[in-house]
């Protein structure tokens, strides 16, 4: 069926309208004759459409005049007409074949330029590097090769490990930066990145600043780097000789006690807003004043609803900028509604919302030594407040390069006696 | 040999070699799919076409098929079929 309307579109057919007395006798003699019919619908009592094949139309005539038949053509079908209405609208293929020549040669200039996976490189420098090997708005995207952008993005950027560059209208860049390892031959002290009490201390390298109890705070030095020589006997009362002061890296384990509040609070009775699942979607131009709706109603139906508002520009060239905008529209239908809650439930969701803070501040696999409640109460009915405070226990130290000036007992040049420590 | 003993001697060659005996008697072969279609090979031809009746000569007389918005889907010398809501399909001698 499928193979015989493709070659009745092929060959070109005709709908014709067969009115007459006895159109079975018209369609016996098509029968005996060969000339195939199809698709024979009867309208109404007098007329019938019939489907036939345009080369066949000449032996038709015939065969209706001796069925006593006229023959009318509803329609003419298939490939040869249309080529033949075609020929007499050449502007109108001519725009078609434009239109898709245009769209495909528009296609082929890098439009915008994208780059993702930057963390401290910024990503204006990576554009301006790309732009430099080649990559950059406004050129034929055939003259970019992606691969030597990225090897001189790699080459050119220090902090780059990796990048992948997908050369297309809307090119995008993508970046994977190094990670720097650690120094571990200069001198440095353990320093706390959090408030805590140390729970253990475990010196490797260095002084140690605190002992196991203690309360420290973020940035206290709890291992120190400059090892003093052994305190001479009290009798002989010399100060200590400079020269002898060593500065290593610290290292040690330092595992302290740490403290993490957080802090929810719910109301018995509130106005909540709740989506209704109705949405709609505007999409409009905005050119200068005026705005030209493709899609959607012209106002939001709704009485309270939440926007989502998303604009594409056209890219600015030369100082050429574009006044035009297209402008996507998402509303969301949403509905207030006033919430009764009791104590308990009340409690339940205040707690819910300081688990939820603690789960983002805390961090990841870190075991939680203690956790406990505290409803805190203020007078206000309405509000039920609690306060989650859980206890872990992390390693909180972390190396920081040496700041002589904080250093107790170093020279008045501590640069310079660092330096030639370190070059040593 | 007369005209009755004939086919009486066709009907038993088609019956003992198992031959197809709408091929060898000129009988029509009647194919219903549902009640969406009737294919009808071995036709002699249409004696009446309306959107409720679609009536067939064969060889044995009259095909007449009964529904609603019959259409003739294609009309080949060996076979005729029949779209449209099918209620009946009746053999009249």
């Amino acid at each position: 069926m499928v193979l015989r309307s493709f070659w009745a579109y092929m060959l070109g057919y005709l709908v014709l309208a067969v009115r007459g007395e006895h159109p079975e006798r018209f369609i016996n003699l098509a029968l005996t004759r060969g000339v195939l019919l199809w698709d024979l619908v009867r309208v109404d009592s007098e007329v019938l459409l019939v489907k036939v094949y345009a080369r066949s139309f000449r032996s038709l005539r015939h065969i209706a005049r001796r069925a006593r038949c006229r023959l009318g053509i509803r329609a003419k079908r298939g490939l040869p007409f249309l080529i033949h209405r075609l020929r007499r609208r050449r502007m109108l293929v001519g725009g078609g074949v434009l239109f898709c020549l245009l769209v495909y040669f528009l296609c082929s200039f890098v439009w915008t330029v994208n780059v993702v996976g930057t963390r401290r490189v910024s990503p204006a420098l990576v554009k301006r590097m790309a732009a430099a090997a080649g990559l950059r708005p406004g050129v034929l995207r055939y003259q970019v090769s992606g691969r030597d952008v990225a090897d001189y993005l790699m080459q050119q950027i220090p902090g780059v490990a990796f990048a992948e560059v997908d050369v297309r209208a809307r090119s995008r860049i993508k970046i994977v930066e190094r990670v720097v390892p650690k120094r571990e031959n200069t001198p440095c002290d353990i320093i706390a990145n959090k408030d805590g009490m140390i729970e253990n201390l475990l010196v490797l390298s260095g002084t140690p600043r605190v002992k196991e109890g203690d309360i420290v705070k973020r940035g206290d030095v709890v291992i120190s780097g400059i090892i003093r020589p052994p305190v001479p006997e009290a009798k002989r009362g010399d100060a200590p000789q400079p020269s002898a002061i060593r500065y290593v890296a610290a290292k040690g384990i330092v595992r302290a006690r740490i403290w993490y509040r957080c802090y929810g609070e719910a109301f018995r009775s509130e106005l909540e807003e709740l989506k209704t699942g109705r949405a709609t979607k505007i999409i409009c131009i905005k050119m200068d004043q005026k705005e030209i709706i493709i899609k959607g109603p012209r106002e939001i139906p709704y009485r309270f609803y939440k926007l989502r508002v998303r604009r594409l520009k056209i890219p600015e060239w030369r100082d050429i900028t574009f006044p035009v905008e297209f402008v996507t529209i998402e509303a969301e239908e949403i509905r207030r509604v006033r919430v009764h809650r009791s104590d308990d439930e009340a409690l339940r969701l205040a707690t819910q919302q300081a688990c939820r803070k603690m789960a983002q501040r805390l961090p990841a696999g870190v075991p939680v030594v203690r956790r406990y409640l505290k409803l805190v109460n203020d007078g206000d009915a309405n509000l039920v407040r609690v306060v989650l405070t859980v206890e872990t226990v992390e390693d909180i130290g972390i190396s920081r390069k040496l700041q002589p000036k904080q250093g107790r007992g170093v020279s008045d040049q501590p640069e310079q006696t660092l330096e030639g420590l370190t070059g040593g | 040999m007369p005209r009755e003993s004939k086919k009486r001697l066709e009907y038993l060659l088609a019956h003992y070699l198992e031959l197809p005996k709408d091929l060898v008697l000129d009988l029509p072969r009647v194919t219903i799919i549902g009640d969406m279609q009737v294919f009808v090979e071995n036709h002699r031809g249409i004696i009446e076409y309306t959107p409720e009746r679609v009536r067939v000569s064969t060889s044995l007389g009259e095909l007449r098929i009964e529904g609603a918005g019959l259409a003739l889907r294609n009309i080949f010398p060996e076979e005729i079929g029949v779209d449209g809501k099918i209620r009946a399909v009746a053999l009249l001698e």
